[in-house]
């Protein structure tokens, strides 16, 4: 799904280290309990939808 | 001479440590079969059998050795701590008999049927029976964290005549820590058999072997273990303010800060070298305004130190501290392996990546780990109390010599080392082994509710009561 190319591998890679961070960042109440509640259902839907949009079973092998 | 308190004190730790390694296991692998053989009544792929069939091997060993060390910590109670047995009993023991009753007929009575009844018991009565033993694990861990909540949070009792009394057992049992504790032990289980199962997936795929079961739990794993951990870490942080609250000399010793109120903003320390007795750190190597970020949640928010808890009242800040930091530093990179399973499997490249394969093998312990450090920081922050508050551990301790404990405890190494040796044994047996063939097929149903009602024989299939 996503270019393979090794500049945009790099920013893909920082990407998710930022937003991996926020969320992780946000789901342990830095921002407070309610944006850590929201954090943590916006966390747990987005990656049920990614594991329904990219079922790993078709993966490349 | 040899203090006895210690020594009672070691065994304990020994052989509870050495326990809970196996119900952690066997409490996740419960509910991920139960999942799994859902799985396979629903879609009939026979890859969830083989799973299955697979992990069942591993639950029944991890649940036999948790039921027998188990088994031990009942008698090391009323033996090694004969004062904590005599004063808490009347509320502890009620608890630990309810723990005791639901792992025995909830989970033994089912388990029979979930090892042995494949072939001899109809689908939903087998499913049933998984579901059964799923059930019985988290109950009787249940009972278990409100007897040990009970002992951080102590509530619902009143001394009389030296004896603790309960006055109300709904605060005995629902104690103010419980509610928070409960679900972080249920997850620690759930995150250890998720990096479990992608753990042994992975291996096989760097090895190229049983491919397509591979695949199926190197998918399974992540996907549970990715939303799982945002669940433990929300849940750790809801458990942080509550103990902070509740022990703060706990916390304050996870934190590694001394002094009455530290610098703000406050680093956050990953390495110190403590000197307890000058209430002060050696050394102290951190990230700075981190402590503020993370534990006052504002730029320039100060953090209390140990120094506000009375010397003879504080637990062992480094046993604490690094207890702390190794769990909190496994969940951080539990964290980062799920963000970074999305990321590959967005790629397509889950099954591909050699060096995520190899973190993924590297970390197929790490939930053992993070749970068995989690326990330090309950049970070492809690001291010197064995009940909060109200009864010192070295008060707790049967009027026994040291040596006599010295000499079980030595036994207990050899025997749970007998213990230890045979599991891996066997478990990596199974490992190499690899999964078994599965010679039954079923027809997809499509639903869960199809699946479940009974089996209409077709002539041409394969027959599986």
């Amino acid at each position: 799904m996503i270019g393979t190319n090794r500049v945009a591998r790099i920013c893909y890679s920082i990407a998710a280290l930022i937003i991996g961070g926020l969320f992780f960042f946000d789901i342990i109440g830095v921002f407070g309990l309610s944006l850590a509640i929201v954090g943590l259902i916006v966390f747990v839907v987005c990656s049920l939808v990614v594991f329904r949009l990219a079922p790993a079973e078709g993966a490349p092998q | 001479m040899m203090d006895p308190s210690v020594i009672a004190r070691t065994q304990f730790a020994f052989t509870v440590s050495f326990h809970i390694i196996f119900p952690t296991i066997s409490i996740g692998l419960a509910s991920f079969l139960a999942i799994i053989e859902g799985l396979w009544l629903k879609t009939k792929d026979e890859i969830y059998l083989q799973i299955y069939k697979f992990w069942l091997n591993i639950f029944a060993m991890s649940f036999g050795v948790g039921v027998v060390t188990g088994i031990v910590l009942s008698f090391e109670f009323g033996l090694g701590f004969a004062r904590f047995a005599e004063i808490a009993g009347p509320a502890i023991g009620p608890m630990i008999a309810m723990e005791v009753l639901t792992a025995f007929f909830l989970e033994a009575g089912f388990l029979g049927i979930m090892l042995f009844g494949m072939n001899r018991v109809g689908p939903r009565l087998h499913f049933f029976a998984t579901c059964m033993v799923a059930v019985g694990t988290l109950l009787s861990a249940s009972w278990i964290l409100s007897a040990n909540s009970w002992m951080q949070t102590p509530d619902g009792v009143s001394f009389q005549n030296g004896r603790l009394v309960v006055v109300d057992w709904i605060r005995v049992i629902v104690n103010p820590s419980w509610l928070f504790r409960l679900p972080h032990m249920f997850m620690a289980a759930f995150l250890t058999a998720s990096f479990l199962v992608s753990g042994v997936g992975a291996w096989y795929l760097l090895r190229g072997k049983y491919l397509a079961f591979a695949r199926k739990s190197v998918a399974l794993g992540t996907a549970f273990a990715t939303v799982l951990i945002g669940v433990q870490v929300f849940l750790g942080d809801i458990l942080y303010g509550t103990m902070l609250h509740y022990q703060p000399s706990k916390m304050q010793a996870a934190e590694g800060f001394w002094p009455k109120k530290s610098q703000s903003p406050a680093p956050y320390y990953w390495i110190i070298v403590p000197d307890q007795k000058n209430e002060r750190n050696r050394v102290a190597i951190g990230i700075p305004w981190l402590g503020s970020i993370w534990l006052t949640h504002s730029l320039r928010g100060r953090v209390a130190g140990l120094s506000n808890t009375p010397p003879d009242r504080q637990p062992i800040m480094g046993m604490v501290f690094y207890s702390f930091r190794t769990m909190y530093g496994i969940a951080i990179l539990m964290f980062a392996v799920g963000i970074a399973s999305i990321w590959h499997r967005l790629k397509g490249t889950l099954f591909v990546s050699r060096g995520f394969l190899w973190l993924l093998v590297w970390m197929t312990p790490c939930g053992i780990f993070a749970t068995l450090a989690g326990w330090y920081v309950a049970e070492t922050g809690r001291q010197p109390w064995v009940i909060w508050g109200m009864l010192r551990t070295a008060d707790a301790v049967s009027p026994v010599p040291g040596h006599a404990f010295l000499s079980t405890l030595i036994a207990f190494v050899c025997v749970y080392s007998m213990f230890l040796a045979a599991f891996l044994y066997f478990a990596l047996r199974i490992i190499r082994r690899g999964p078994m063939e599965i010679s039954v097929y079923a027809e997809a149903s499509g639903s869960l509710k199809n699946a479940l009602r009974p089996y209409v024989l077709d002539s041409s299939e394969p027959v599986r009561r």
